[in-house]
């Protein structure tokens, strides 16, 4: 199997742009429908645009309705992904295990990836995501050999596995922090954006970042990013399905770097190569780029959850 | 009517702490390791005798976060359960749900139910309540409702997310054994936020209450109520049951009840997700202001 670069597309700038930098495929967010806020979604002009470029150069488009829904709000969604598949998008990314299931009855033929959302994390989850009608699963952080050959040959699924991601304090998918402190039900065009709730509406306020009191100490919580290298090698051996870029937030420039960076490493895998060690200090310039947006993109979001005002309209 | 909560170990699965309960999840499912943890097997034959001997139902809380690898030990204690007179299993995994072979489940608050759409998967994997994730609105809970039987939380420090590490060891660097660490909530502020830690869980520093909403719930015809009691003591657990079954039953009015569980609240109180708000905040029914 080949494996595919999958990148970010947190604008159509950067969704053709990734594409052109080697990028096999490009995930985007439908507006209203993915853990990202506005800024970083696209509207449905947009997808059909990056729909057609794609289709001229062989690339594949996938579309993230990966935030939960209100249970009155699939009809709706049932209608938007109707529009984009029109559209010749070859897939969707997706939490809710129940709206799983009514894509794949109403979409056979369209791939379904389980979210990092999900929180898929033993074997029998997988089994549980397979049934609902993924066909793609985002690895557990740690996966193990063992779990990557149960996935891809004894249960016949996709694996994707992040290269840049972060991993919270709390499993993703399962945290209500950032909504305990500062939530608004905010709907627009018949959906709600759930402002405050990363799970419904795609914008955290990162409290877990704030340095909170705790005796004498202030204390952050876990929420580290990481670029990988060394798992690139073992996932084409492993013919693992797609390695994915997060990152649809950040500017387009340091995701521009970070996807030439990836196709050259991952080619030069492909091509036998396994000593990675001269990819290093590139590797630790991009985290320093990186670590810098997300900081700031980081005190902007704690700035607003820190006002009076609703959160409304976000421009970080 | 039912009321409900956790009560993770033998040690505090006392006569006072249940007897104004009709049914007991028996385990703390947040973390394996929790010293005489009846999630992990310990005790849970004199833990399910006790419950039985009083007259109670009681469900076996599974795990929230098993690994591939916790499956060995968790499908041999699952079995052993399986055999006793228990009445089914709180699950909070959705891989768990095929290894229920001959019992009612129950989903618990970790599986992540937001929707209408999951509750009836569920059900076809045998669950027959669902506990709703916090961040659902009242009005949200109604239509998964018609779905399926719902597990309604009334009451105490809202489990904001999970991990799979611990917070006074891994982050707080603390030292000493669980046994010393676990015994109470690490508790943060920031301002007026209050957010507090039982190890692996991040919960609310303001306590949920719906005490002024009881006659409400009651006409939507809610049945199955909940107490969030994660770390707290006997006279906590004797003291909040007793509040609520005064007011379902008219003896006490909903002002005073809100009155005596603040005086059970650290920080505050709050109605966690329920009215649309941000889940620290605190709706007075009467005069739509905080308290």
């Amino acid at each position: 199997m080949t494996t595919k670069l999958l990148a970010p597309g947190g604008n159509l700038e950067m969704a053709v742009g990734v594409l052109e930098r080697g990028a096999d495929a490009v995930y985007v967010g439908a507006r209203g429908w993915s853990r990202r806020t506005e800024n970083y979604e696209m509207s449905s002009k947009d997808i059909k645009t990056l729909a057609q470029y794609a289709s001229v150069h062989n690339k594949e488009v996938r579309v993230a309705f990966n935030t939960i829904a209100s249970s009155t709000e699939f009809p709706l969604m049932l209608k938007t992904i109707e529009e984009f598949n029109s559209y010749g998008i070859e897939g969707v990314i997706m939490t809710d295990p129940g709206a799983m299931s009514l894509i794949r009855d109403r979409f056979p033929d369209l791939e379904i990836h389980a979210s990092a959302g999900a929180n898929i994390i033993n074997e029998n989850d997988i089994k549980f995501y397979r049934a609902a009608g993924a066909t793609c699963i985002v690895a557990p952080c740690n996966i193990t050999m063992d779990e990557i050959k149960f996935i891809q040959d004894d249960l016949n699924l996709k694996l994707e596995i992040f290269l840049h991601s972060n991993n919270c304090f709390t499993y993703l998918g399962k945290c209500t922090m950032s909504s305990y402190i500062k939530q608004d039900w905010h709907i627009e065009n018949g959906k709600n954006r759930f402002f405050g709730s990363p799970n419904r509406g795609g914008h955290c306020n990162r409290i877990c970042q704030i340095a909170w009191e705790s005796g004498e100490s202030s204390v952050k919580m876990t929420n580290d990013a990481f670029l990988l290298l060394n798992t690139i090698p073992v996932a084409l051996r492993n013919g693992v399905s797609y390695l994915k870029v997060q990152g649809r937030e950040y500017g387009n420039s340091l995701i521009f770097d970070m996807i030439s960076f990836y196709r050259e490493v991952i080619d030069k895998c492909k091509n036998g190569e396994n000593d990675l060690s001269g990819y290093l200090f590139k590797l630790n310039e991009l985290s320093k780029r990186r670590d810098v947006e997300r900081d700031m993109r980081t005190a902007g979001l704690l700035k607003i959850a820190k006002s009076n005002s609703e959160i409304k309209r976000i421009e970080i | 009517m039912e009321l409900a909560t956790h009560i993770a170990t033998v040690k505090t699965l006392t006569d006072r702490a249940i007897k104004n309960f009709d049914t007991i999840y028996l385990g703390d499912p947040t973390c394996p390791k929790f010293p005489g943890n009846i999630s992990s097997g310990n005790d849970l034959d004199r833990a399910v005798d006790r419950v039985k001997k009083l007259g109670k139902k009681c469900y076996l809380s599974l795990y929230a976060v098993p690994r591939t690898d916790d499956f060995k030990w968790m499908e041999t204690l699952i079995e052993k359960a399986e055999k006793l007179p228990i009445d089914g299993f709180e699950v909070h995994n959705m891989g768990l749900l095929r290894l229920i072979k001959s019992k009612d489940i129950h989903a618990g608050l970790f599986i992540n139910l937001y929707t209408k759409q999951t509750a009836d998967l569920l059900k076809q994997f045998g669950t027959s309540r669902v506990f709703p994730n916090p961040e659902l609105a009242l009005e949200e809970i109604d239509i998964i409702k018609k779905s399926v039987q719902i597990t309604m939380p009334i009451n105490g420090n809202i489990p904001l997310g999970i991990s799979d590490h611990c917070f006074f060891i891994d982050e707080l660097k603390m030292e000493g054994s669980c046994e010393t660490l676990c015994r109470t909530p690490k508790w943060l502020k920031q301002d007026e936020w209050q957010l507090g830690n039982i190890g692996r869980a991040p919960i609310s520093g303001y306590e949920l209450c719906m005490a002024e909403y009881m006659s409400d719930l009651l006409k939507s015809n809610y049945q199955f109520f909940y107490i969030y009691s994660f770390r707290r003591d006997e006279v906590y657990l004797e003291t909040a049951s007793s509040i609520y079954r005064d007011l379902i039953e008219g003896k006490i009015d909903e002002i005073y009840a809100v009155r005596e569980l603040s005086m059970l609240a650290k920080f505050g109180l709050c109605n966690g997700y329920f009215f649309k708000q941000s889940g620290y905040k605190y709706i007075s029914k009467r005069n739509k202001e905080a308290i």
